[in-house]
């Protein structure tokens, strides 16, 4: 082989070398693309946001409109009977409620979400709940807040704005958090 | 005889192109249309474009999850509310992002899933045309070397007379090789070995 023949070959690798090189780094480029828009990592989507109006049946036969708890800060609970964090984080609920429940600005609601009543009443009965628990039955409260699982927690301001959110179990000292910044509205 | 081969090249070529086209004239005209569908046609439909929150890269009409079947159920509520496929999927971008779609959009960054497949076609259509037309050149040099070289034999033949070139290169059986050459093959490793042997003196004894 030439040295011309072997110069040819050598550039023609690296050309075929090159193209490919690119070829992955566009691939790599489109999946770090679609994982940062992945909005199941990035809790906080909905924050600053106008919080998704709700009106739901309780399980104690009323009805609760997300409307008529304007002027006080909100905790939406996403939970089921069945999901095994919802339960391992009750007991953060039951003392974070205790803690509140005197407060006249504050609101906690548990949405249920792909439950049956059944389950959930059986849940009730063996688990104290003192706060408001409302069922969601066609998921219109769960689809209209994007969300993905439970539990989720959402801690909504006095003008109806979604100030902070929480996937998964959340500890008394993340739910003080998220009232915190629910009361401090929009300074926070 | 490259010549022939460019024109078999271009044709092979012209077929892949016709295929090609006849593929994507069918893949556009079987595509289904929104007219004369039922509502349970339009809701897998739709419910086939997002994504299902809570799967791993299933749609909501693939996945057998409860919440894929609260989606479907909640786009057949809008579909009865006479929302249209747009304000639909709008809906669902509105609540989790355009991550929900299928299909990405074909704007901003995501217009890249778009554009990047077009790219490397056309990029590979383009190195495949550079391929054939550089092989036409290569081709085109070697028939004209080629009757260069069968020139210069017949030059050499016709003032040395075959002994003489023997004579000047007794490890070569030049006399057959330009004999061959002169008598009309020319082609192959008997040229090469003729130009060698007769043109460049490289490999002459001295």
């Amino acid at each position: 082989m030439t040295s011309i023949q072997t110069g040819r070959s050598s550039r023609r690798a690296w050309t075929i070398a090159g193209v490919a090189a690119l070829f992955v780094l566009a691939i790599l480029a489109l999946m770090v693309v679609s994982l940062g828009n992945d909005p199941r990592a990035d809790n906080q989507r909905l924050e600053n946001k106008a919080a998704p109006r709700f009106l739901l049946n309780t399980v104690d036969g009323q009805v609760v409109d997300s409307a008529e708890l304007l002027g006080g800060v909100v905790i939406v609970n996403f939970w089921n009977s069945w999901c095994v964090p919802c339960r391992q984080e009750h007991p953060d609920l039951v003392k974070f409620y205790d803690l509140h429940a005197s407060d006249p600005d504050f609101t906690m609601v548990g949405i249920v979400r792909d439950d049956s009543e059944s389950a959930v009443r059986e849940f009730l009965v063996a688990n104290q709940t003192p706060w408001i628990i409302a069922f969601d039955p066609d998921a219109r409260a769960s689809l209209d807040f994007g969300t993905f699982g439970q539990p989720e927690t959402y801690a909504i301001d006095a003008d109806g704005i979604v100030r902070a959110s929480f996937f998964g179990p959340a500890s008394v000292a993340d739910l003080e958090q998220m009232l915190t910044k629910a009361r401090l509205g929009e300074q926070s | 005889m490259a010549g022939r081969v460019v024109n078999a090249q271009t044709r092979r070529l012209g077929w892949m192109l016709l295929l090609v086209a006849v593929v994507i004239a069918l893949v556009v005209a079987t595509r289904p249309t929104s007219h004369d569908e039922t509502v349970d046609q339009r809701v897998q439909r739709i419910a086939g474009e997002l994504r299902c929150p809570t799967c791993q890269g299933l749609s909501v009409a693939a996945s057998p999850s409860e919440t894929a079947r609260l989606i479907r159920s909640d786009i057949r509520r809008m579909i009865d509310e006479g929302a249209t496929d747009a304000e639909i999927e709008g809906a669902y971008v509105e609540r989790y992002d355009e991550w929900v779609l299928l299909q990405p959009e074909s704007r901003g960054l995501s217009a890249l899933v778009w554009w990047l497949p077009a790219v490397f076609i056309l990029g590979g259509a383009a190195v495949l045309v550079w391929r054939i037309k550089s092989r036409d050149v290569v081709s085109a040099f070697d028939e004209r070397s080629t009757d260069e070289r069968v020139r210069r034999a017949r030059d050499a033949v016709r003032a040395d007379g075959v002994a003489s070139v023997a004579a000047k290169n007794p490890d070569h059986d030049s006399g057959a090789e330009i004999g061959a050459i002169v008598l009309g093959s020319g082609q192959g490793s008997t040229s090469r070995r003729v130009e060698t042997g007769v043109d460049d003196g490289e490999d002459q004894p001295s």
